[in-house]
């Protein structure tokens, strides 16, 4: 059974587990009946710290990387640059941030996020394409023409033979050839209709292979993708 | 006669030189012998200094040998136990590979016979908690019961394994859809783990794979944690119960089947699957009043994941007693006695102190669902120099009001906003955008806390000598600084303040008022660090 000694203050049972009344603090013991603390039966445990201090220790990381940018962004309006080179430097924190920092620190399967990684990594280099357009007048497509088409493709195609080879993957894999599919074709439209000027092979190329995947999954795995499709796309 | 004087003195003579002669000669020699022997130490050192200095390096030599032989002992030793590990590490990967092949084919064959759906849509009222959460806090709750013998792990782990195919709306982990989020069967056994965290650690709901419940277990607990979107209290009570019943049969107890717990060789229903948000809606057109912005606790925020718990144990009959006193229901008289205590400590502002009561609506709407279908008031305590019998008549006023038409009202505004097609087609990500912000302005901020009563835990008799008392953490708020969980089994009714912050007057004003007005309370606390350690 549980014992309790009595808190004075407060006039409650305080169980004997305990020096001081957890409600006032005061010292519940008595010293001169030599009383010391037992453990009752159902005491609490006393809790680890690891967890709390691992996850204070992510903050400050994560709180340090945010001030480097703030830092970098407020030394570049002091002594300014033609062009302002901030924007590279926090747009780089945060591609950084998503694709690598936060799957670690979260333990999260970098496969599992490629799909996230790679829209990513191809918007990065957009913006990069088009601030450089802007502030030094450099020819514009080079990234939204080739490099985030190719980037896309390479990923739909690690994402389908994962799928393929891994049964672990295969529904996480699935999903994304779905998402790739659908967001390809998006991208092949407005690379046609936004920017008719720039090379649009690359476009057609990630588009092929996103929905030449998407049908071939659907020939090898039609249950799966289907099930798939209905559950993410459930209204 | 002079002869021999002469003779005497001849030999005197030759006799002293020869000594003269001798003692040069003894000279001489010492000065040889001490230059030989000084020489010799000389050399003696020499040699002995090379004989060290060749000790030394024959040492040095050997201590050198031995550390590389060490070292390649410890190379071979470091390398043996890496591939020791290795191997331990492969053969652990292997075994839970079968186990988790092993684990899908059971299931998904349970699944199958069953006829169980493979994924659920998420019900009405948990759609709010997955865009609700923040980085160190998502709504978890705890409910825990504190057994008279102590518990056996190996027993508890197959009572879990066997326990949760019946309870397929719990056995769940979130995936993220284009319009919604969805459940789907997780494909991870359930880990029974040891009590070592701070009460409702929050789940990683970014693991798309990950259980959204727990059962920890210590010596003399048993406990069960669930994520606020699979259902609400007494849900997790019914699916705690079950576990229990399961756990003890497992034990060699005889427990008498009764209507309150749920057979685990049962089919799962569709009615305990159901959304009942979405059955029993109609379109009574009610409005809900307006509300204003509540009174805030405040105080030293602790460390993120860190939550303060006071469990105090009170008696259900002298309570009921002091309750016929005041002429109210026992709910009424406890929270009532908590907005007192915070009306006091209140010095300024206009805010009121609002205490949100959750409402079970499976009572009232005989509805059998295990998720989430309960309802709220909210009340309020302001006015001008109340007493506790004041705050008394005003929640016994607003719990009068709660009727079918008000609890009607509550769910046709739930689900009118989930029904809209326009809201239906807005991608996930920007309405999750959208809940969170209706959650940080609409949410939290209406309320001073929260007063969740479970209510009396419905179990079979064997159960009373079995268990000692039932607890509910509801865990850390949001953006409250307090919540506080009730329940009760046979005489015993536990109260738990769960706190964010460092100062606990509340939860002293509030036992100290219980004790002023006859109540026994024991208390416990969580912080044994604290407040004692052994």
């Amino acid at each position: 059974m549980a014992h309790y000694r009595k808190c004075s203050h407060c006039n409650v049972d305080v169980s004997s587990d305990l020096s001081n009344c957890p409600l006032c603090g005061k010292y519940v013991l008595n010293d001169e009946k030599n009383e010391e603390i037992e453990k009752n039966k159902y005491s609490f445990p006393i809790y680890s710290f690891n967890e709390i201090y691992r996850a204070k220790w992510v903050n400050i990381i994560r709180t340090l990387f945010w001030i480097a940018g703030a830092i970098c962004l407020i030394i570049n309006l002091i002594f300014k640059t033609k062009p302002y080179y901030f924007p590279y430097v926090i747009t780089a924190l945060v591609m950084i941030s998503a694709v690598f920092v936060t799957p670690f620190s979260k333990k999260q399967s970098y496969v599992k996020n490629i799909t996230k990684s790679s829209v990513i990594i191809s918007l990065f280099l957009i913006f990069i394409d088009a601030y450089d357009y802007f502030t030094m007048g450099t020819t514009f497509g080079w990234a939204l023409s080739y490099s985030a088409p190719m980037i896309l493709s390479a990923t739909v195609l690690a994402a389908a033979i994962i799928c393929i080879v891994s049964r672990r993957h295969e529904v996480d894999m699935i999903k994304s050839v779905g998402w790739f599919t659908i967001y390809s074709v998006i991208y092949f439209l407005v690379v046609l209709f936004a920017f008719p000027e720039l090379a649009l092979w690359p476009s057609l190329v990630f588009m092929s292979v996103a929905t030449g995947w998407f049908l071939l999954l659907q020939v090898i795995k039609r249950n799966l993708l289907w099930k798939e499709l209905r559950k993410n796309l459930h209204i | 006669m002079k002869k021999e004087k002469v003779t005497q003195l001849k030999f005197q003579e030759s006799h002293g030189e020869a000594v003269v002669i001798d003692e040069k000669i003894d000279k001489k020699n010492k000065k040889n012998i001490k230059k030989e022997n000084k020489r010799s130490e000389k050399m003696l050192n020499k040699q002995e200094k090379k004989a060290k200095a060749q000790l030394k390096k024959e040492q040095k030599i050997q201590k050198k040998q031995q550390e590389k032989l060490e070292k390649e002992k410890y190379k071979i030793n470091y390398f043996k136990k890496l591939e020791i590990l290795k191997k331990i590490n492969k053969e652990r990967k292997e075994k839970e590979k079968q186990e988790a092949i092993e684990y899908e084919k059971s299931i998904s064959s349970i699944y199958k016979k069953r006829k169980i759906a493979p994924w659920l849509r998420i019900d009405n009222a948990g759609t709010i908690y997955p865009p609700a959460k923040r980085r160190h806090w998502n709504f978890v709750y705890r409910i825990t019961a504190v057994t008279i013998n102590k518990v056996n792990y190996e027993t508890l782990v197959k009572a879990v394994e066997e326990i949760l195919p019946r309870f397929p709306s719990f056995n769940v982990c979130l995936k993220k859809g284009l319009f919604w989020n969805y459940f789907e069967r997780a494909p991870r056994k359930l880990q029974v783990i040891k009590d070592t965290d701070f009460p409702c650690t929050p789940f990683d709901l970014s693991d798309t794979n990950a259980n959204l419940i727990r059962v920890i277990y210590d010596d003399y607990k048993i406990a069960f944690e669930c994520f606020h979107a699979l259902s609400d209290g007494r849900g997790a009570l019914v699916f705690l119960n079950a576990l229990l019943n399961k756990y003890f049969i497992l034990t060699g107890e005889h427990i008498e089947p009764c209507d309150a717990i749920l057979n685990s060789k049962d089919m799962p229903t569709s009615e305990e699957l159901e959304d009942s948000f979405l059955k029993y809606v109609n379109n009574d057109k009610t409005k809900r009043p307006k509300e204003r912005r509540a009174y805030k606790i405040k105080g030293n925020n602790l460390e993120p994941g860190v939550v303060n718990s006071i469990v105090a144990e009170l008696s259900v009959s002298k309570l009921k007693k002091i309750a016929e006193a005041h002429n109210c229901s026992l709910t009424a008289l406890l929270a009532a006695a908590l907005g007192y205590v915070i009306y006091k400590k209140k010095k300024t502002g206009k805010k009121p102190v609002r205490i949100s009561v959750p409402i079970d609506l499976r009572t009232r709407f005989a509805s059998k669902t295990l998720r989430n279908f309960s309802s709220y008031i909210n009340v309020d305590v302001e006015g001008e120099n109340l007493t506790l019998e004041d705050c008394i008549q005003i929640f016994k006023d607003n719990f009068a009001k709660i009727n079918n038409d008000y609890l009607q009202a509550n769910i046709n505004a739930n689900v009118k906003l989930q029904t809209n097609f326009f809201i239906k087609i807005i991608p996930r990500v920007l309405k999750s955008l959208i809940l969170k912000n209706a959650f940080n302005i609409w949410g939290e901020d209406y309320q001073t806390l929260a007063f969740s009563n479970l209510g009396v835990v419905k179990a079979p008799k064997e159960f009373e000598k079995l268990i000692d008392r039932y607890e509910v953490n509801l865990g850390k708020s949001g953006y409250n600084t307090k919540s506080v969980g009730l329940i009760s089994f046979c005489d015993k009714l536990v109260i738990t303040f769960s706190s964010n912050i460092e100062e606990n007057e509340t939860e002293r004003d509030y036992f100290m008022l219980l004790a002023k007005l006859g109540a026994e309370v024991k208390i416990h606390s969580n912080r044994r660090d604290i407040y004692g350690t052994l």
